[in-house]
């Protein structure tokens, strides 16, 4: 394995995951600085540290590279590395907008042989094939409205933050906050929505970065969507850094005979039990909860 | 590791379904830009 970027996630869960995998190697890293990249080398025994990213997917003794750096790279990186044979896991969010993920897909069926994959929604990967289940089996009846809210915020706005690459679309393209990584795994219950409508609202139009300077802020810190989804059914979807004191993330699936609801927790959604036909009509609680497909190490 | 391997294939999360998310995205925003209702485009 090669690693370009090491951040948070790369280094709290890909490379401690990956380290469980017998037979794998970790050869080479490239992260912001060469000083970074030799504190995470030396943490998790990688073997060589290089300053440009392209040595790590040129490098003949890797065979896979494992992509955690911001938005604006994956694209480029990714092209990078399929080009040269290998295998790419590149973290979420896959590219700055759909042009670009388009780029990246066409790039990997043109090489079938290699697997390109990206790091997956994680909050609801527990429920996932118990919610798929129970939607095929009619549980709820005809799907009508979803209610989907991500704005769990532990404090209040903090004016004075430095810009954070999240809010930053040169850094960030047309993600905003936690969307993607919700309307992925909702797709997987409920399949893609058709059409959409949105409104947002920047709290803070202008931050500073690290280095002070300052910056118009273009990406929302709340946004409202409604969509409509396959059947017509519709969709209300919020997504909010602004919300303090909000209710826990949840998501309602009302349909014409009965309710799925799903309660995230920060670490993700609870287990078995999480989805509950709990109004209406009085039934048993869904049992299950297996990760549909999804193996996580430990 | 796994399909690295030959012995499985990705279950989550392919490019296909980035896409997915990326166009939706795309569509978030250009509504967001917009103000109006837009489509969203399919794979």
């Amino acid at each position: 394995m090669g690693f370009v970027g090491a951040g948070r996630n790369t280094r709290s869960r890909h490379i401690p995951g990956l380290q469980k995998q017998p037979g794998v190697e970790f050869v080479a890293v490239a992260n912001r600085s060469r000083e970074s990249g030799e504190r995470v080398a030396k943490e998790f025994g990688i073997r060589r540290v290089e300053a440009d990213w392209r040595d790590v997917v040129r490098a003949p003794d890797v065979d896979a590279v494992c992509i955690g750096t911001w938005p604006y790279t994956h694209c480029e990186m990714t092209l990078a590395a399929l080009a040269a044979g290998k295998h790419v896991l590149c973290e979420a969010r896959m590219a700055m907008d759909a042009a670009e993920g388009r780029r990246m897909l066409e790039a990997s069926r043109r090489a079938p042989h290699l697997v390109a994959q990206l790091v997956p929604s994680p909050p609801t990967l527990e429920v996932d094939s118990t919610l798929k289940v129970l939607l095929a089996e009619g549980y709820v009846g005809e799907v009508l409205v979803v209610e989907l809210s991500a704005t769990r915020q532990p404090s209040f706005l903090d004016r004075e933050a430095p810009l954070h690459w999240r809010q930053d679309v040169a850094l960030s393209g047309h993600n905003i906050l936690n969307m993607g990584i919700w309307y992925e795994a909702m797709v997987r219950w409920l399949g893609p929505a058709k059409r959409v409508s949105a409104m947002g609202k920047v709290a803070v139009p202008r931050r500073r970065d690290e280095s002070g300077a300052m910056h118009e802020v273009k990406v929302p810190d709340h946004v409202d969507v409604l969509a409509t989804l396959a059947g017509d059914a519709v969709a209300h979807l919020r997504f909010s850094a602004v919300t303090a004191l909000g209710p826990a993330n949840e998501v309602w699936i009302f349909g014409s005979d009965g309710t799925l609801r799903l309660e995230a927790t920060p670490s993700g959604c609870r287990r078995p039990g999480a989805a509950t036909r709990s109004c209406a009509k009085s039934r048993s609680r869904p049992s299950g909860g297996s990760a549909g497909g999804w193996k996580r190490s430990s | 590791m796994n399909a690295v391997r030959g012995r499985e294939k990705v279950s989550h999360t392919t490019f296909e379904d980035g896409v997915r998310y990326m166009e939706f995205t795309d569509a978030v925003a250009q509504s967001l830009a917009l103000g109006r209702a837009v489509e969203v485009a399919g794979l």
